[in-house]
């Protein structure tokens, strides 16, 4: 298989993981939303060198995938490949800040515990997207936001910038496909190509879109109405979301006293 | 319902680049007929569903759907009457699951969702897709995906088809349940294609394009017979009347 059409089929998983049907897939979409968003603001708001604290917060994820039914290695091996972005935001810390710190019998620059701190946060706020996405897909994104009763304008600035991704990324891959079929299978475009290439691209998509967005209007479709299912909170939504919250304020309270 | 499903007058459009497709074209429609808009590639028959469907606006000339002019006020309205299968699928079918995609339509229509599901099913089961229900569309085969995209329209109110190119790159089956289908089909459908063996199957009439224009119209036995006129145009006879 043509090493594109892997990578294609992969960015493609996470909408198919949205139609799981688990216990987590099936509660109303504001209870994922709410506790992945709380999830992420506790995860955020640990000083930048609390590096211990962040331990125990490691264990959501897979957790969360557990009872998600999702393949936690999938969504981990995607989160590593925007690793590189956050090392090179964290990496001028151990440089720069170079205060000695002794943990145990070790003395090292307060700066890479900072990095450290960054790594773990950047890496654990991304999968908690992934693993958000995975669950609710974007109509039950769209839900989520409407009910927790933010403008219209809102999701549906969402919405597009989600879906032009998605067709960016599928014309990005169809081109590549065919020149890397018709390049002797060298998956790297030449210099001189990259000038016309993404031009394309861009055209191609935004035509696309729009052809789309015809057919979308065509079958009545209105920006203030979201994607999908209408559903009501029930009980199990809110003990979800609610508990979880409860786990996360108490992780958070322990930081201040302990 | 009208007696006139769709009414064309004097329809003309330029695309930006400065290419003139359609030239000054009139026709109308009768309710619950089926006709083939047939013609070379380039000859505007896409330009004209579209203008039709009320996706572009026309530089001159008018569109009736069921008597009623279509403008920029009532074009939502009028749209709810209309259903247009793209001539690719991967553009009508948007949504995470195909069950999703045909409940699209009564979704947005504002049905209960025991009768949005109700319709999606008889719409699935119509085309013969309820199998594929939970798969994601891009998945699908191009045969498949033809037939969602079909049970996507049939799943709405639609009274009138536009169909572009139903039958394009299906295999011998695909094409023959999907001419099935459209056949028994009671909308009034306008259907563009080089299938010159589905309009004669399946259609009361044949419109001819050529070069923005209409060169003729008739019953689809009597056009699609008609030797000089079709290669005139770019065309060649149906094979079903070329074999013996």
């Amino acid at each position: 298989m043509v090493v594109v059409t892997k990578q294609e089929l992969q960015f493609r998983k996470f909408e198919e993981l949205a139609c799981i049907s688990s216990g987590v897939h099936q509660l109303h979409p504001v209870a994922p939303f709410l506790v992945i968003l709380a999830y992420i603001i506790t995860l955020t708001s640990y000083p930048s060198d609390a590096f211990i604290n962040l331990i125990p917060l490691t264990l959501f994820p897979p957790i969360f995938a557990r009872l998600a039914r999702l393949p936690l290695g999938l969504l981990v091996r995607s989160t590593l490949k925007v690793l590189p972005l956050i090392i090179v935001i964290g990496i001028l810390h151990p440089l720069i800040d170079t205060r000695p710190m002794q943990i145990g019998s070790f003395t090292l620059h307060h700066g890479w515990l900072v990095f450290a701190s960054l790594l773990i946060k950047g890496f654990l706020t991304i999968l908690a997207n992934f693993l958000l996405i995975s669950t609710l897909g974007i109509s039950g994104l769209q839900r989520a936001m409407k009910t927790l009763g933010l403008p219209p304008v809102f999701y549906l600035l969402f919405t597009m910038v989600y879906r032009y991704i998605m067709l960016l990324m599928e014309e990005v891959y169809r081109v590549l496909r065919a020149y890397e079929l018709r390049s002797g299978r060298k998956p790297k475009l030449r210099a001189q190509e990259w000038g016309s290439l993404p031009g394309g691209i861009l055209l191609r998509t935004y035509e696309q879109g729009l052809r789309i967005q015809h057919a979308m209007e065509m079958r009545g479709y209105s920006p203030k109405q979201p994607f999908g299912k209408e559903q009501s909170l029930e009980r199990k939504d809110i003990l979800f979301a609610a508990s979880w919250l409860a786990v996360f304020v108490c992780l958070r309270m322990e930081f201040f006293h302990g | 319902m009208a007696d006139i499903s769709i009414r064309v007058e004097g329809l003309s459009y330029t695309y930006p680049d400065g290419w003139k497709v359609l030239s000054d074209v009139s026709f109308e429609l009768r309710t619950g007929t089926s006709v083939a808009l047939v013609g070379a590639n380039g000859c505007g028959k896409t330009t004209l569903l579209w203008l039709i469907a009320g996706l572009l606006e026309a530089e001159q000339g008018t569109v009736y759907i069921d008597e009623i002019l279509l403008d920029r006020k009532n074009v939502r309205t009028l749209q709810k009457k209309l259903g247009l299968a793209f001539q690719h699928p991967d553009d009508q079918l948007f949504m995470t699951t195909v069950r999703q995609d045909v409940e699209f339509g009564p979704r947005n229509a504002g049905y209960e969702e025991d009768e949005i599901s109700r319709r999606a099913e008889e719409a699935m089961k119509r085309t013969g897709c309820l199998h594929l229900s939970d798969r994601p569309p891009y998945r699908l085969s191009g045969g498949e995906k033809r037939m969602v995209s079909l049970a996507t329209l049939l799943a709405t109110d639609a009274e009138i088809l536009l169909l572009d190119e139903p039958t394009n790159a299906l295999d011998p089956r695909s094409r023959r349940n999907a001419i099935n289908l459209l056949g028994e089909l009671e909308h009034t459908r306008l259907i563009a294609t080089h299938d010159l063996d589905m309009a004669l199957d399946i259609c009361d009439e044949v419109m001819v394009m050529h070069r923005g224009s209409i060169a003729a119209r008739g019953p689809a036995q009597l056009i699609l017979k008609d030797r000089p006129l079709l290669e005139s145009v770019g065309l060649e006879s149906p094979l079903s009347l070329v074999l013996p």
